[in-house]
């Protein structure tokens, strides 16, 4: 009886365990590599809302630092031990390698949800023959954030024009502020204020289509022109900038010792609130030339996710899934809400003051330049972002003069551009 | 009877030379092939013969930045090398030969750097150099330095050399340890006599001190040369992968990694970087074989 007994319940609890099993092996496990160690809580939400609907998948959060992200995740490709589901960015040069080099999982007949994406959002995750590789996630504004204190303070408005620009930043250094922010140590940001602020002076689309033709000249007078009107900004950027570096940036701002720091991201708008949830900010478009001029909006399509090759099947199968369910205006509303940052689908809804200037920008402006010029310039060495990080560095520092920091960028250049 | 000696030292030998060769040599030799090549993404691409040599020096942008870097290598190298030994001798030499209160402590304190990992010291130094937030400025501003001392890390003329002298600071624990060991070997009876004979502290140090560890000055020499010439980390942490500001602070390792893996948005050229690495493995083969040389002979004549 007794050994009956044993027997059964031996039968019983062999059958759970293998039923339990079962059902546990059906769970797929997808891992998300990017670079935004800062917004694992908030992706968490969004994996939550899909994990609602789709209980079978569950999705992971696997960032790193933003600084090695590109080439830790070119080794891994190559080892083929990249997470199934991996975050590109707006480099359509190094997408458009790797995607040749057979890394991506073709998504032109498994995601058609891409061809209803925005066209100027789907231009950096697809090949120059259309075959789609990513599924667009999120874009990024860069715009001229100020304090809307100090402004109120001095009895100030948002300028249109240079000029009046200049003007402002005089009136705000005469009253002890100083006016704008701008650091040199972290070389990657020294771009973007660059490239917003001298856009209405470099030229729009004709000046981008110009570069891609690869036969601009660096040393023609519009270019050094550019360099000195960034260079004649110094006596309104803090004492020692040289020295200071973006989380430097991003303190100043945040603790409201500059009144408008030039280039910065909407990405960093909840950064700063963060850590100073007081300060009011708000955006105003790129100061024109003169009065009349269209301003131009700098926004790149910012994260796309990507299927790796080196994934199984049935990982492949999941991740299609979700990156189904992500490239939808519904998603996108997700995207706004939780993380804070702007959708594909230019519907964007924000609560907060300086993403909704942000937003406004592109309505008041209109002309959208898509991706900031440098990058497009990055397919070979070395890259016109390295040369120009290092020109302008020169140039803060006072070593090189504008003609010859543009002559450096051409010589620099000339190894491989307008050379394919 | 001696062939069968013959033999086993050979067979004793193979197996660390199995594991050098695997390491170490094959890896060069792997190396150098890779400078023929123009490489994507880490896979050899296409060959392309000379190329990469006539693009690294002949290229205006490379050839400025090699040189360059190797002046600031050989900036950084000196004022380091200088300053630790200098520095080193002389505490190692007041520490062996007096009995001073607290000296052990404060050597403790001068070899801690050692155990920091490099990465915390960068990030330490950055933040005390900060001109908004750091010590040094705020003390700077406090005793009205002159113009030239403020704000050093972010001026081309300043920067290496405040990173040389962080540098010093940190390696200075290694070669203050070993000539301690060392001046401690020395015969007392030698220093004895030399005392009796009237030198003064200076003129024993100077002649016979240094004459009698002077293989391990060598060595010791040699080997800090090889860490500091590499020198990456330190660098890459303070002052980002352009060596700045306007390459002041690029020496050697950064123009490396800047070549190979390229920048925040990629662009890197394998090939070119597998060129430098050669060069530099050229001049420190140079070096430690000039070293192992010279320590050889001064062995010999001190009959060690």
């Amino acid at each position: 009886m007794k050994r009956a007994f044993v027997l059964v319940v031996v039968l019983l609890a062999s059958v759970t365990l293998t039923a339990t099993l079962a059902f546990s092996q059906k769970t797929i496990e997808l891992k998300h590599f990017n670079w935004r160690p800062e917004d694992l809580e908030k992706w968490g939400k969004i994996y939550d809302e899909f994990m609602q609907e789709n209980p079978d998948i569950k999705l992971i959060d696997d960032p790193i630092p933003a600084a090695n992200y590109f080439n830790n995740l070119e080794i891994n490709l190559e080892g083929k031990q990249a997470d199934p589901i991996c975050s590109i960015w707006q480099n359509r040069v190094w997408n458009n390698n790797m995607f040749k080099r057979g890394y991506f999982v073709d998504l032109t007949a498994l995601l058609p949800e891409f061809k209803k994406v925005p066209p100027h959002h789907q231009y950096n995750f697809m090949t120059n023959d259309g075959k789609a590789f990513a599924a667009p996630v999120s874009a990024q504004y860069t715009g001229m954030l100020y304090n809307k204190k100090i402004f109120k303070k001095y009895d100030l408005t948002p300028p249109v024009t240079w000029d009046e620009f200049i003007a402002l930043c005089k009136k705000l250094k005469g009253a002890g502020v100083t006016p704008l922010m701008f650091q040199v140590k972290d070389a990657w940001h020294i771009h973007y204020a660059f490239d917003l602020m001298m856009k209405p002076f470099l030229g729009g689309p004709a000046f981008i289509s110009q570069l891609m033709s690869g036969k601009y000249d660096f040393t023609n007078p519009k270019f050094v022109d550019a360099l000195k009107r960034l260079k004649s900004l110094e006596p309104y950027f803090p004492k020692n900038y040289t020295g200071l570096g973006y989380s430097d940036a991003q303190n100043m701002v945040a603790t409201e010792q500059v009144a408008i720091w030039p280039g910065c991201g909407s990405w960093e708008v909840y950064t700063i609130k963060n850590i100073n949830p007081d300060v009011e900010l708000g955006v105003f478009p790129t100061p024109v030339a003169k009065k009349g001029d269209r301003a131009y909006v700098t926004v790149f399509t910012d994260q796309g996710l990507t299927i790796a090759q080196s994934a199984s099947e049935e990982q492949k199968q999941a991740a299609l899934r979700f990156l189904k369910w992500m490239t939808t205006p519904r998603a996108g509303a997700l995207v706004n809400k939780y993380i804070g940052f702007f959708n594909c689908w230019d519907t964007n809804v924000f609560e907060d003051e300086a993403l909704k200037d942000y937003a406004a920008l592109a309505g008041k402006n209109g002309e959208l330049i898509i991706s900031d010029w440098a990058i497009l310039l990055s397919d070979g060495s070395p890259t016109a972002t390295e040369l120009i990080q290092a020109g302008i560095s020169a140039l803060m520092a006072g070593t090189k003069t504008a003609e010859q920091v543009a002559q450096d960028i051409k010589t620099g250049l000339s190894v491989w551009y307008g050379k394919k | 009877m001696r062939r069968r000696n013959g033999t086993f030292v050979v067979l004793f030998l193979l197996p660390a030379l199995f594991i050098y060769s695997t390491f170490f040599v094959f890896p060069i030799i792997l190396g150098f092939r890779v400078t023929f090549y123009k490489s994507v993404f880490g896979f050899l691409d296409q060959y392309v013969g000379w190329q990469n040599f006539t693009l690294l020096f002949g290229a205006e942008t490379f050839r400025n930045q090699f040189f360059n870097a190797i002046k600031n290598n050989f900036i950084f190298l000196g004022i380091s090398l200088i300053g630790t030994n200098i520095l080193g001798l002389t505490f190692a030499f007041l520490f062996s030969t007096r009995k001073l209160r607290g000296a052990g402590a404060f050597r403790n304190i001068l070899f801690s750097p050692q155990i920091i990992p490099i990465i915390t010291v960068g990030y330490i130094s950055s933040l005390i150099f900060n001109p908004s937030l750091g010590t040094y400025d705020k003390i700077a501003g406090f005793l009205h330095f002159p113009d030239l001392f403020v704000n050093v890390l972010g001026k081309p003329n300043t920067a290496l050399y405040t990173i040389s002298i962080i540098e010093i600071l940190r390696l200075l624990g290694f070669p203050l340890t070993i000539y301690y060991v060392a001046i401690n070997d020395i015969p007392t009876d030698i220093i004895a006599a030399s005392r009796i004979d009237g030198a003064n502290d200076f003129r024993i140090l100077l002649h016979i001190v240094l004459a009698m560890i002077s293989p391990i000055l060598i060595t010791t020499n040699v080997l800090m040369f090889i860490g500091s010439f590499i020198y990456f980390d330190l660098i890459y942490i303070m002052q980002g992968y352009l060596g700045g500001p306007a390459f002041s602070t690029d020496v050697l390792g950064v123009f490396f990694y800047r070549t190979t893996f390229g920048g925040h948005h990629g662009g890197g050229d394998p090939g070119i970087g597998a060129v430098i690495s050669m060069c530099m493995l050229l001049i420190l083969a140079i070096v430690a074989i000039v070293g192992m040389l010279m320590q050889r002979t001064l062995r010999r004549r001190l009959s060690l």
